[in-house]
């Protein structure tokens, strides 16, 4: 079937085999040359795209479910405002990422950042805990996502009334 | 043939025109004779390559072991290769290899590390100091601990594989291990060329806790059977559920120790055994056994020593180091008996440590011995060991009462790391490193020992610049490829580096010497000098404390860790930041092998192997203690994995009120589907 | 896997009339399980796919005042994202639980209910709180029960052609509410199992209970449970361990091996001895 769905801001049509893993299809078509392809089952997050605006896990994702939506990479995400917040919080950490995990790591940040205005530090970890690797300081990669982290209006409110 | 673009650092980004793509055929059953192997029709562009298609030799040599490149006629484990499917097309290899079919007459092999008879030694090594038996008489209480770990994986951040293809008249290798020059023979060996037809570039290696010593050899040779079958580049990458189940892991480990006791608590001696399954294949045996018999007594080198270690066969896939060979295991052990002892002698577990590590050397003449009194003070006071420990005693007391609250550990352990690399085939050499100043005063290293990742190299160029008063943009690391850099044997986790550092310092400083004297260009080689067997290594080792706190779950009663502490000495610091966030990398995989990281040699993939997750890994706090009587950089890679298992057992220990029983703790009850 | 065949409707009817022509097609929701677990299918060969996730009324929560009615492709980050006041704590602490943030983000409520090749960690949470389903077939439907949907062998049995399309659960409040993974490793592992229990007391004396435990199959014992409505907190021992041996005996019924029947006793007399506290 062909895959019509648009990658880092770009239309795209790609032929796939409707069960074919949407990290499969990112690769082979040079869409998202950055993915790492590793456990195949979500666990380890290193296939992490933004769907449709949410961080999933792109092994886990058909083809045929990807028709019509938009995939943010992290190609697509270098080009961004977030990304060199999220490149600073990162260095600021001293958070040294291999090449197998970082785009995945990055991507997680950069949509915390993004959402900061919603997404407090507990909610901003689990988002970051999606990535599994072991190649680098686990706590440095906590505060760079607690750092980009914001307050979230409720938490915010129920400071206040103290 | 055109090259591949670039240099890629992962194996999945090796991308030259015509790659085709390779996966194995395993067997089904764990040891047997193969009764046929029934492929499906190949197309054209397609191979099916067995053992008959190698043109050299069909078995990777290692020391006394010939481990067969591809089984023909028997296997020995489930998932060992039996052949080799390439083609142009990934999928339709995949299916291939899906579709193959291996009928193998099944044996039911005796397995596990229970009664073994003669037939499944692969080795064995003993040691009597002659003290022992007279301490035996003379105790006045023995601590007698049965211990068992299981595999665990490496983990590392890309799993197995390798890319080949050929460059004129040479086999270029692309292959992610610690040891280039043993894949360059190996694979000049199984294709019957000579080595310097072959060419092993390596790709990014990351924290491989010596999971990529020998095997990479192995995959390289099925890549380059591949590409000379085809005459096209191939890539060979194994999934990560391959990985895990049909590479090295930790080698499963039993001991039965004893502590003999004098009337004062003090160690008077050690009667340890050992027992490590090293699977079907055991390339690593006698420096395995080695570093657990060095290892047995652990700090407590005052003790007299009895030691007898085996190495097993078994019916898993060949199984191995960890974060540096087996002295992990082996401090375990020692650690573990440490603390009953310590609870024998009514004593608290850092008094009764302070007490015996290193008592047969004086105080005064040992800095190691200082140095550790000083690492076990610091960690105890920052994990406020002494009040915890104490509290969490009188709560276990109330375990029985209905409504008691959940148990509470605090656990103590140390640890070493010998900076010395460890010889695992007589055949390979010393690390060595050649500094060479330019005419421009530009600087390039050439190291025998690849850095785990950029970090490393970073802090090279930084020294030598810092040194020789350059710009670390004029000094350049030579790549690590076999054409490039001097030759050598593996870079070992951890102490490999520490090694390296030193001799890049030390030939940084044969150029100051020289600078001024000599024209440049100038070139200073400097490589590792064994140490006299004398020297057991400790005086000049990097050391540890660490303290592990945990919580029992009210309904599961699984722990739930709640704090690390280490401290550790390593010699100078070049960069505390860099060390530390090593360490914390190390102890957060550290306390994850003690809990869920079970490989189920049975079955099980990646997704349900319980490496931990950022939001589940304790507090993490680390400290240095530099020594002025160490001046210069030690390793610190194994030193999480020589002490957070048996602090966190330890904790355990006091949180349940008996012997842990084997880590990893995976769920306890549940083991049917594990061997 | 091979897919032959995908559907993608815009609604309801368009997802009734696919059934109708392919009743055999695999309603994809999140499909987290499947593609994880290929012993989801259940069946080899090609396959036809049914994407829900276009279809608006399955992605929507429709709360009321006294229970909520969650779309069958709500995602169980949206779940675990709602108040506390909006969700029946069981649930949610079921939802927060499963996979990573990332898993959660595709993986729905309706998709883990109707996992094929064993329970998902979901169904003990809602059979705590006593599920009510809509399934909808092209034949029409109707509600039901979660306990309507469990068979004889303890394991959810979904008719052919036929979708969970919402899940309607109470907002009562519970005094105690605890939710575990657990089992011989992580999901998709073949021993994967989760234990959910919940009680409310009033004045010392235990006024609900429920517990209930999934591994290969759903335990659970109401008859226990009712025994113990009624009694002073705290528990007293006989109870406790009568209530064990009753879950251990329904366990055994079911087929389960003996790892699960002690884990979900043990899971079980824990529980009833923290009552205390409540």
């Amino acid at each position: 079937m062909t895959i019509d769905l648009i990658v880092n801001g770009e239309d795209m049509k790609i032929r796939a085999e409707p069960a074919e893993r949407l990290a499969e299809v990112l690769r082979r078509s040079r869409a998202a040359p950055s993915l790492t392809i590793d456990c195949g089952g979500g666990f380890c997050g290193k296939c992490l795209v933004l769907l449709d605006g949410k961080p999933v896990a792109s092994c886990l994702v058909p083809a045929f479910r990807a028709r019509g939506s938009e995939v943010v990479s992290y190609e697509g995400f270098m080009s961004t405002q977030e990304a060199a917040q999220v490149e600073a919080a990162l260095t600021a950490a001293g958070a040294r990422l291999c090449p197998f995990c970082k785009p995945a790591y990055s991507l997680a940040l950069g949509f915390i950042a993004e959402n900061r205005a919603r997404i407090g530090e507990d909610e901003a970890l689990a988002i970051v805990s999606s990535v599994r690797c072991t190649c680098s300081d686990p706590s440095a990669v906590v505060e760079a996502a607690r750092a980009l982290a914001g307050e979230p209006g409720d938490q915010r409110a129920s400071r206040a009334h103290r | 043939m055109s090259p591949p673009r670039g240099r890629p650092e992962r194996l999945d980004d090796f991308d030259a025109p015509g790659t085709a793509y390779a996966a194995v055929v395993r067997s089904p059953a764990r040891r047997g004779d193969v009764r046929a192997v029934i492929s499906p029709h190949l197309p054209r562009d397609y191979r099916f390559i067995t053992a008959d298609d190698i043109p050299g030799s069909r078995v990777l040599k290692f020391g006394a072991e010939d481990i067969p490149i591809l089984a023909a006629g028997r296997v020995a484990y489930r998932g060992e290769p039996i052949g080799l499917i390439a083609g142009p097309d990934r999928r339709r290899v995949e299916e291939a290899v899906a579709l193959t079919r291996v009928e193998v007459d099944e044996e039911d092999p005796p397995d596990g590390l229970g009664p073994f008879d003669s037939s499944r030694l692969i080795d064995s090594l003993s040691f009597d100091d002659g003290g022992t038996e007279a301490a035996e008489g003379q105790a006045a209480a023995t601590v007698k601990l049965e211990l068992a770990l299981g595999a665990v994986d490496h983990y590392y951040p890309e799993p197995q594989g390798a890319a080949a293809y050929y460059d004129y008249d040479k086999l270029v290798v692309l292959s992610s291990t610690q040891w280039p020059f043993h894949v360059r023979e190996s694979v000049a060996a199984a294709l019957g060329v000579r080595d310097d037809e072959v060419v092993v570039r390596p790709s990014y290696l990351g924290p491989h806790l010596d999971g990529k010593l020998w095997y990479p050899s192995f995959v390289a040779c099925h890549a380059a059977l591949c590409a000379r079958a085809l005459g096209r580049p191939v890539l060979l990458r194994l999934s990560r559920d391959e990985d895990l189940l049909y590479t090295p892991k930790r080698a499963p480990f039993e001991a039965s120790y004893r502590l003999h006791l004098d009337a004062e608590g003090r160690a008077l001696a050690v009667d340890a055994r050992m027992a490590f399954d090293l699977g079907a294949y055991a390339p690593l045996a006698p420096a395995i056994l080695k570093s657990a018999l060095d290892a047995a007594r652990g700090a407590y080198t005052g003790a007299a020593l009895r030691c007898k270690v085996w190495a097993v066969r078994s019916a898993n896939p060949p199984m191995g180091a960890y974060a540096g060979l087996a002295g992990s295991s082996a401090l375990f052990a020692a650690e573990r008996a440490a603390d009953s002892a310590a609870r024998a002698a009514g004593v608290g577990a850092p008094l009764w440590r302070l007490d015996n590590a290193l008592a047969d050397r004086p105080r005064r003449r040992s800095k190691a011995k200082a140095r550790l009194a000083r690492l076990i003070e610091a960690a105890c006071a920052d994990a406020d060991y002494a009040r915890k420990r104490a509290a969490y005693e009188l709560l276990s007391k109330r375990r029985a009462e209905p409504g008691a609250p959940p148990g509470f550990g605090i656990g103590l352990a140390v640890g070493y790391q010998l900076n010395r690399p460890p010889r695992l085939s007589a055949a390979h050499g010393n690390p060595s490193v050649e500094l060479t100043m330019g005419k421009d005063s530009s600087i390039l290293i050439r190291s025998s020992v690849a850095p785990m990742d950029e970090g490393a190299l970073e802090l090279w160029r930084a020294q030598a610049a810092l040194t020789l008063d350059a710009d670390p943009a004029d000094v350049t690391i030579a790549p690590m490829g076999t054409d490039e850099a001097p030759e050598g044997g593996p870079s070992t986790f951890s102490s490999g580096i520490g090694i390296a550092t030193r001799l890049i310092l030390d030939a940084c400083e044969g150029i100051r010497e020289r600078r001024f004297r000599e024209a440049l260009p100038i070139t200073v080689k400097k490589s590792y000098r064994p140490r006299p067997k004398s020297d057991d290594g400790l005086e000049d080792a990097s050391w540890a404390a660490a303290v592990v706190e945990l919580s029992l779950d009210e309904l599961e009663g699984s722990p739930r860790v709640r704090g690390v502490w280490m401290a550790a000495s390593a010699g100078k610091l070049l960069s505390e930041a860099h060390a530390r966030a090593g360490l914390r990398r190390d102890a957060a995989r550290a306390v994850s092998t003690c809990l869920r990281e079970r490989v189920g040699l049975a079955g099980g993939t990646a997704a349900s192997y319980g490496l931990l997750r950022l939001d589940e890994l304790p507090p993490t706090a680390i400290r240095f203690i530099e020594d002025d009587g160490l001046r210069s950089p030690g390793g610190l890679g194994e030193l999480a994995f020589c002490c957070i298992p048996a602090a966190f057992a330890n904790a355990l220990a006091q949180a349940e009120g008996k012997p842990p029983g084997a880590l990893p703790l995976g769920r306890r009850g549940w083991d049917e589907h594990d061997h | 896997m091979r897919i032959d065949d995908v559907a993608g409707p815009a609604s309801l009817q368009e997802a009734m009339a696919y059934l109708k022509r392919r009743p055999d097609a695999v309603p994809w929701a999140g499909g987290t399980l499947i593609a994880a677990d290929a012993a989801e299918l259940g069946r080899n060969g090609a396959v036809a796919a049914l994407d829900l996730h276009r279809i608006p009324e399955l992605r929507h929560l429709f709360p009321s005042d006294r229970y909520l009615e969650v779309g069958a492709c709500v995602s169980l980050n949206q779940l675990a994202a709602l108040p506390d006041r909006r969700v029946a704590a069981p649930l949610k602490a079921a939802a927060a639980a499963v996979g990573s943030c990332a898993i959660r983000n595709m993986a729905t409520l309706g998709g883990n209910l109707a996992a094929k090749a064993r329970p998902m960690s979901t169904l003990p949470a809602l059979s705590c709180v006593d599920a009510v389903l809509e399934l909808r077939s092209p034949a029409g439907g109707r509600w039901l029960s979660v306990h309507g949907l469990v068979g004889p062998d303890g394991r959810v049995a979904l008719p052919q052609a036929t979708l969970v399309t919402r899940i309607r659960v109470g907002l009562q409040s519970w005094d105690s509410v605890e939710f575990r993974l657990c089992g011989g490793g992580p999901y998709p592992h073949p021993d994967a199992a989760a234990f959910c229990a919940c009680a409310r007391a009033s004045t010392g004396t235990l006024g609900e209970l429920r517990v209930a435990y999934a591994a290969r199959a759903l335990v659970r014992s109401r008859e226990a449970e009712t025994e113990l409505v009624g009694r002073r907190l705290p528990l007293p021992r006989r109870d406790i361990d009568a209530f064990g041996a009753a879950l251990a005996r329904r366990a055994r019924e079911l087929g389960q091996g003996e790892a699960a029947v002690a884990e979900c006793t043990r899971l079980a007399r824990a529980y009833l001895n923290k009552l205390s506290e409540v």
